[in-house]
């Protein structure tokens, strides 16, 4: 498993959000909230 | 045209071409301080591209990252021709946008929404969110209504407008935030949308209403994940990592300490009511 890069991990209020930056904001119009499990394999990978 | 304005507090120096969007909105922000940022469009067919291979290529767009700037261009095969070319430095205080001719009569719309999207990113520098919104001062106090296009926004702002007279447009498509010694602030600007309504002022928040169309009107309390999920469908989105770290922490104050409702809405003018009602109770 591989991270994409463009994707960055912010805490917004508290909550652990995945943005797109760069050229993955121009093909990804979303965000994404992590749960505790996906924030520690998030940040793993 | 050029001027200098002040703009929810930021004094730019704005060269536009075209008056159409312009007239009517921007003279109220004129001002003698002296301009931190500079943005200029520019009408013209011979197009500086950069000489290196792009370091983002996506459908028609090409991004360079230079050393001193970012250079986007955009190509439209129906003019076989470079439609625009935008240049900016990393802090956003020279702005270059070049517009090829060959645009003919969408030359002063593009100039519009150009600019809007650039000053967009000037506030996020600046620490203000822009939200896609019509905005009203009623009482002293902003109501945001948020949704995305076609929900009714201005609709349900021109309900308000008619029943409550001492109500005013803030701005009626993208107003700015900003938080201001603990309390959140809307600001109007130029960039208004297809309308005209704009105010060159400054109103705390009271509430920010995402709409949805309803079978009756019924005010819906948010959680925490709902209103991120609200905030990032209807801001203006930071694209560059040092723009989404700027954001970030406004973002989370406004979901932590800003009133946030989900509003299902009747298109007719009870909708209105029902958001007066709501004030009157929130206000005793």
């Amino acid at each position: 498993m591989k991270l994409k890069p463009g994707y960055i991990v912010r805490s917004i209020a508290g909550e652990t959000i995945v943005v797109p930056t760069g050229e993955e904001a121009i093909r990804f119009n979303g965000i994404m909230t992590l749960n505790k499990t996906g924030k520690v394999l998030f940040e793993a990978l | 045209m050029r001027s200098v304005y002040e703009i929810a507090g930021i004094v730019i120096d704005f060269t536009y071409q075209y008056s159409e969007f312009f007239d009517q909105r921007i003279e109220r922000y004129s001002s003698n301080l002296p301009p931190k940022y500079k943005m200029e469009v520019q009408i013209r067919e011979d197009f500086l591209i950069p000489t290196v291979n792009p370091s983002v290529i996506y459908k028609n767009r090409n991004i360079y990252y230079l050393k001193s700037k970012t250079v986007i261009t955009v190509f439209k095969e129906e003019l076989n021709a470079f439609s625009h070319l935008i240049s900016y430095n990393s802090d956003f205080t020279e702005i270059i946008i070049v517009l090829n001719p060959l645009l003919g009569d969408k030359l002063p719309e593009l100039e519009y929404l150009l600019s809007g999207v650039f000053f967009y990113e000037i506030a996020l520098k600046e620490g203000l969110i822009t939200l896609h919104a019509s905005a009203i001062s009623y009482h002293e106090q902003a109501l945001l209504f948020s949704a995305p296009s076609q929900t009714g926004k201005s609709t349900l702002t021109n309900y308000f407008l008619k029943m409550y007279k001492d109500a005013f447009i803030i701005n009626d498509d993208k107003p700015l935030i900003k938080q201001e010694g603990g309390h959140f602030y809307v600001y109007g600007s130029p960039w208004s949308g297809k309308d005209v309504f704009n105010s060159n002022s400054k109103v705390m928040l009271h509430t920010i209403f995402f709409l949805e169309q309803g079978l009756e009107n019924k005010l819906i309390p948010l959680t925490k994940k709902e209103k991120i999920n609200e905030l990032f469908r209807n801001i203006y989105r930071p694209r560059e990592e040092s723009q989404v770290n700027l954001a970030s922490d406004t973002l989370s104050s406004l979901i932590e300490n800003a009133s946030m409702m989900k509003y299902a809405f009747l298109n007719d003018s009870s909708a209105a009511i029902t958001i007066q009602d709501y004030l009157g109770g929130v206000n005793k």
